[in-house]
């Protein structure tokens, strides 16, 4: 039970980042003064 | 230091998730995105309540925010410079803005803001970087419509906050804004590098020897 939390918990988290790393793409800019480097696979 | 750590993090996310090499990459950039964001907003308002300028700084983080965002800009080459530019800007502005109260020379500012701001929206907008350059020209004319919008709506807000008589307000507004419309500005490009060499140098001084 404990294991399936953390899994779920982990995957919704993994989901999230994705969904963040994915705004960080569009054309708006998030970042004020600073634009980490974009990964290739999402180039 | 934050890169570091998103890397650390997103790998073992990763390892616990089985994700490919290309999965955590991209685990590590949206939590660098996540981390730097959450960081440097937690400051801000931290110093904003030390310095009893929340309203302002507010105020002011809302135009410069709202140009960058729509109209991207310029941008300086470390984190850490970043959250101590954007932090000292953007106090400096709000503090700035509680010693001018003259509705003439702010309703000046306004218009100079407008006037630049059409310039820049039309010239360089959506200003881009060597990480993230915008070539589509449909994309392209969407995000100046996008900025042009945005800035009818600031320079309204900020209008009608004089008019009825927070003049404090409407300035930290413009100021903001105006911050905004210099940073996608080739002037504000410039400075940033000018920005960016200084602290190199001070670094390479202090840092390494």
């Amino acid at each position: 039970m404990g294991k399936k939390i953390i899994n779920w918990a982990m995957t919704s988290l993994a989901s999230f980042l994705v969904f963040v790393a994915g705004i960080g793409v569009n054309p708006n800019s998030i970042f004020v003064w600073y634009e980490p480097d974009i990964p290739e696979s999402l180039k | 230091m934050l890169k570091e750590m998103s890397n650390r993090l997103a790998v073992s996310l990763g390892r616990q998730l089985q994700a490919s090499n290309s999965d955590v990459e991209v685990y590590a950039y949206g939590l660098e995105i996540m981390l730097g964001v959450l960081v440097k907003f937690a400051w801000l308002i931290v110093l904003a309540v030390v310095f009893g300028l929340l309203w302002p700084v507010i105020l002011v983080s809302f135009g410069l925010f709202g140009f960058r965002y729509l109209g991207g800009g310029s941008h300086l080459s470390t984190y850490l410079r970043c959250l101590v530019f954007g932090l000292t800007v953007i106090l400096g502005l709000a503090w700035f803005s509680t010693f001018i109260s003259n509705s003439l020379i702010i309703s000046v500012l306004l218009g100079i803001s407008v006037i630049w701001g059409v310039m820049v929206i039309i010239d360089r907008v959506p200003a881009g970087t060597e990480k993230k350059t915008i070539t589509d020209p449909e994309q392209i004319l969407k995000q100046k419509l996008k900025t042009f919008v945005f800035m009818l709506l600031w320079c309204a807000t900020s209008w009608v906050l004089l008019y009825i008589g927070h003049s404090l307000e409407s300035c930290a507004l413009i100021l903001g804004g105006l911050m905004g419309i210099f940073s996608i500005s080739t002037w504000g490009y410039s400075f940033t590098n000018g920005l960016d060499i200084l602290f190199n140098q001070i670094e390479r001084r202090y840092c390494n020897g």
